[in-house]
């Protein structure tokens, strides 16, 4: 159990800066993601927590003691890598059990908090073979063991998941979930799924060149975005962002675009008339109407994906492919003319120049 | 262990105790892991070369007792190169090496095709092949003057074909020619084995690809193969001539540089020099104008290895 | 990085068959005419080595040379053997052998694996890297008169030191160089794991990385032991008459004895034998080693 703290970190590699200037709090037994497409500074993140990589400036603390300069076998921590990393020369049991015999524990007591550890991950029978005599998702539960076993006040994880097929990634998600929920250990997670940080977190970290765009609980990054890298990252599909000034309606001020007008949602005195904004739309809160006579958003449907338990259909609008959710058992067909809604409460607004959040 | 006292969101810009110092633990075992092969290396290999050279600049014979080295300056260089040996010896060096592994190259990359296909008994085939170079070159040069002998089985051969039979050791043209048959035999068997590795770590798919479109064999090979292989061929041919300009063993055995001075190379002149004349000094000049030569192709080669590994990566 | 594709590549065009097509005959004709003459060109050498050292002299010098007598003989072997004190110089090439292999690659692999995983200050890892290959490069006949020179002042002529010594000398850039490239293939994130396992430099090298790298060991100790058993140059000028190895041994007969073939052969049998099986019993690793420098990248 340990808290984490990531004060002012930056990391250079000669002129490349990997992570800039990252202030990041994690508390005690929190799930923390970081995620971020590939090359954002994830993995590099993780590695100067876990001290494989020395920080450029600034300064980490673990439990409120700076570990600037103390060796990676000091920091009490365990670490997943991707590729795994299994010792490929050594048992199941002894990958298990290397981290304990390092540190000079009891023959005893390392057999028994290997037993324990395969049991929780259901590997008991494999303990004597080999790495390469195991599938990729047995190959994870090892790596997940050698970390479980150390009993460390903090786990890392740089893209366990990735290198697992579709489905088996999904079922370990969940195990992982159950898993550390039970543990209440420190967990720094890394992926660069939004789907995995989303349903694993309690909080997440994005990341975007290098620097956090925002951290939160999922949900609080789902409905309220910061920016529009943040609310284009999470959401499958993903949000559709389309370029509107603000005009006068009837009814108040209106979004208008080429080819369509939304009423602006409130509060609206910050609008000014004519100013320009990115106008961000989630698939779900669309409403479709088949009236599209005279429909301030009309436009007709160009493609229908069937999911299996929504439908998407996708259409033309303001120079975009807009992506819109629907029911399952939707009649919608390539060619339909439809009118476009949606309530102006789950419009996001963005300022075209920094792509900041304009809602908060 | 340091403290600090941060706490909390706000993070602080106050300097916070460093341990640097920790960092570095690694470093007194590395240093202890790369000194011994440093210090041995620098002890003989740097020292014995630093020891050459201050030798060239000096007349020295060890066969005159009592003499020490004496201060010439760059006499012995002058010397070496006026001296018609020397020159002989590496014009020969240069025309065995490269006529060597010219052959040598050609002959392997002919075996490598022929060898490349697996099959049955064509393990057994490269097994063979290899013995010439696992052989002890002083043995592969006895080897051959018995088989290179007047009345020897070659001479034999070559008569029975209607030839005539040939003086190896007597003809300098013909011992030029036997030394460098010799070193053909025997490392003809290295460019077999590095370009068989090539061959079988070539990707397929281009040569699936050239099946479907038709190529005939030859395309293939002069469009494909040898174009995929050419990075290898290069490292593989400098890597042999760095060795063959090196030749000693066989030669001492075979000719010792006769007749007259038609297979004399660089190596056994400076030998000779050294070891037979005692003419420390001059054996020590030749060493480094050999030397300087050798570095400047190592300069070649690693940049055409270099070239080699970008050109294999793209 | 090689073009190594995880198929098991064959240049599948180049031997591709065209069912009872005259180009596929003719092609297989060609190919199996030139694996024959190379077969014999090996083969046919090797025989006379191994079939003089058992003819007589009326038979070894018979014109025109007689293929297979009647009458084989064991008197080359029984000669060499009772006239030359060959055990001794066999112990000699045994002793320098392993002895100067077993340092080589100890020394080699720990200055290896620092230059291929320790970032070291000044841009020393290519410094040296470099230093190494120019070692492995430079023609040995250059440092031969000071080194001479020196192993006398130390009075090690004709000592087995000298040769073991010697042998270590020549193999330490060559094992650091096969080695280095071995090392950087065990993946970074192996070691990174055994770092977060508590291990220092020590223990990830000898707990993680040098049994992954047994094989590629073996092949360069191989390789290391094959040199120092043949190397003659440094063997004839620092050593007289205790501390010959084989190689020296059978070019004195060229000087001394004239046509005494059935014992030359015979200790050239008994010279290139041992490490004949030794390199065919380990062909696999011996091939991994000397294909490295080129085929590598
Ligand atoms: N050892 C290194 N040397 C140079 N650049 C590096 C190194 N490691 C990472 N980088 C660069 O730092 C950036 C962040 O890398 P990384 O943290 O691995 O990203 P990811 O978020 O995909 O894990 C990338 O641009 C990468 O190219
Ligand atoms: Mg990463």
């Amino acid at each position: 159990m340990a808290s984490v703290e990531f004060v002012h970190v930056s990391k250079r590699y000669g002129r490349v800066e990997a992570v800039s200037d990252l202030s990041l709090r994690i508390a005690d037994g929190e799930f923390m993601t970081l995620v971020g497409p590939s090359g954002c500074g994830k993995s590099t993140t993780l590695n100067m927590l876990a001290g494989l990589d020395e920080v450029s400036a600034g300064e980490i603390l673990i439990d409120d003691e700076a570990v600037t300069g103390m060796p990676a076998s000091e920091r009490d921590i365990a670490m997943v890598f991707q590729s795994y990393a299994l010792y490929p020369h050594m048992s199941v049991r002894d990958n298990l059990g290397f981290a304990l015999k390092v540190h000079g524990e009891a023959k005893a007591a390392i057999a028994a908090k290997v037993d324990r550890a395969a049991a929780m991950l259901g590997i008991a029978d494999l303990l004597d073979r080999k790495p390469r005599q195991l599938s990729g998702g047995q190959r994870q539960r090892v790596a997940l063991g050698r970390a479980l076993v150390r009993e460390p006040r903090l786990f890392l994880l740089d893209e366990p998941l990735s290198n697992l097929d579709a489905k088996l990634r999904v079922q370990m998600r969940a195990e992982l979930r159950l898993l550390f929920d039970r543990l209440e250990t420190t967990v720094v997670f890394v992926t660069h799924d939004q789907a995995e940080a989303m349903t694993l977190s309690d909080r997440v970290a994005i990341f975007d060149r290098g620097v956090v765009q925002q951290v939160g609980t999922p949900m609080e990054l789902y409905d309220a975005p910061a920016n529009t890298f943040v609310a284009g990252f999470l959401g499958s599909p993903p949000m559709t962002f389309l370029e509107a000034t603000v005009a006068d309606g009837a009814a108040g001020p209106m979004l208008a675009g080429e080819g369509f007008a939304l009423a602006a949602p409130a509060p609206r005195d910050r609008l000014r008339r004519g100013q320009p904004v990115v106008v961000g739309i989630r698939p779900e809160d669309i409403e479709v109407s088949r009236d599209a006579a005279g429909h301030p958003a009309a436009t007709a449907i160009s493609l229908v994906e069937p999911m299996g338990s929504t439908t998407i259909v996708y259409a033309p609008l303001g120079g975009k492919l807009i992506a819109i959710e629907t029911d399952k058992g939707t009649d919608l067909a390539p060619g339909d003319p439809i009118g476009i809604g949606v309530p102006p409460d789950r419009l996001h607004l963005f300022d075209p120049e920094t792509g900041r959040s304009l809602s908060a | 262990m340091a403290t600090s006292t941060t706490t909390l969101a706000a993070p602080t810009t106050a300097p916070v105790v460093r341990r640097r110092r920790r960092r570095l633990r690694d470093a007194p075992t590395f240093a202890l892991f790369l000194l011994p092969a440093v210090a041995f290396l620098a002890l003989t290999s740097v020292y014995p070369l630093l020891y050459t050279l201050r030798l060239s600049f000096h007349e020295w014979f060890l066969n005159r007792p009592g003499t020490a080295p004496a201060w010439v300056g760059l006499g012995s260089y002058q010397a070496t190169i006026g001296d018609q040996v020397f020159r002989t010896s590496a014009l020969n060096t240069v025309v065995f090496a490269t006529g060597t592994v010219a052959a040598e190259l050609l002959l392997g990359l002919a075996l490598a095709l022929a060898v490349s296909r697996e099959g049955a008994g064509i393990r057994v085939v490269r097994s063979v092949l290899l013995v010439p170079m696992i052989m002890t070159p002083v043995v592969v040069g006895v080897l051959w003057r018995i088989l290179l002998f007047d009345d020897g089985l070659i001479n034999y051969l070559l008569q029975a074909v209607g030839l005539p039979r040939i003086l190896w050791f007597v003809d300098p043209r013909w011992a030029f020619l036997g030394v460098m048959l010799v070193d053909v035999w025997q490392w003809t068997p290295f460019v077999l084995i590095v370009l068989t590795a090539a061959i079988a770590a070539l990707p397929s798919e281009p040569f699936r690809a050239a099946q479907i479109d038709g190529a005939s064999r030859w395309q293939v090979f002069r469009y494909l193969t040898l174009p995929m292989l050419a990075p290898v061929l290069l490292v593989t041919g400098l890597l042999r001539f760095m060795d063959a300009i090196k030749v000693f063993d066989t030669i001492y055995v075979l000719t010792n540089g006769g007749p007259g001075y038609a297979t004399e190379m660089l190596s056994s002149y400076i030998y000779k020099q050294g070891l037979r004349y005692f003419n420390v000094g001059g054996a020590a000049a030749a060493s480094w104008l050999f030397l300087a030569v050798v570095v400047a192709l190592s300069v070649v080669i690693v940049k055409a290895r270099a070239r080699a590994s970008r050109t294999a990566a793209v | 990085m090689a073009a190594v594709s995880s198929v098991p590549a064959r240049p599948a065009a180049r031997s591709r068959r065209r069912p009872s097509s005259v180009s596929a005959v003719s092609w297989g004709l060609l190919r199996w005419g030139t694996i024959a003459l190379a077969l014999l060109a090996v083969l046919v050498p090797f025989f006379w080595l191994v079939s003089t050292s058992f003819k007589r002299e009326v038979d070894y010098l018979a014109d025109p040379p007689r293929f297979l007598v009647e009458n084989w003989t064991l008197a080359g072997y029984e000669t060499l053997f009772s006239r030359n004190d060959l055990g001794h110089f066999f112990l000699n090439s045994v002793v320098v052998t392993l002895a100067s292999t077993a340092l080589a690659v100890t020394l080699g692999s720990l200055a290896a694996y620092t230059l291929a995983r320790a970032r070291l200050p000044f841009k020393l890892n290519g410094a040296l890297a470099f230093w190494m290959l120019l070692t492995r490069m430079y023609p040995a006949i250059a440092t031969a008169i000071p080194y001479f020179l020196i192993i006398r002042d130390l009075q090690l002529l004709d000592t087995r030191w000298a040769l073991i010594v010697t042998y270590t000398a020549f193999n330490l850039p060559f094992v650091v160089w096969l080695m280095i490239g071995f090392f950087e293939e065990v993946p970074a994130e192996l070691e990174r794991a055994a770092m977060i396992d508590g291990c220092g430099a020590w223990q990830r090298f000898t707990r993680i990385v040098l049994p992954i790298s047994g094989p590629a060991l073996v092949a360069t100790a191989i390789l290391s032991a094959i040199l120092a058993w043949n190397e003659f140059l440094f063997a004839v000028m620092l050593t007289r008459t205790e501390a010959k190895t084989l190689p020296v041994v059978m070019a004195g007969f060229i000087t001394d004895k004239g046509m005494l073939w059935d014992q030359m052969t015979a200790l050239g049998v008994v010279t290139v034998l041992p490490v004949l099986l030794f390199a065919l019993a380990v062909q696999r690793y011996l091939v991994r080693g000397l294909t490295l420098g080129a085929v590598k990248e």
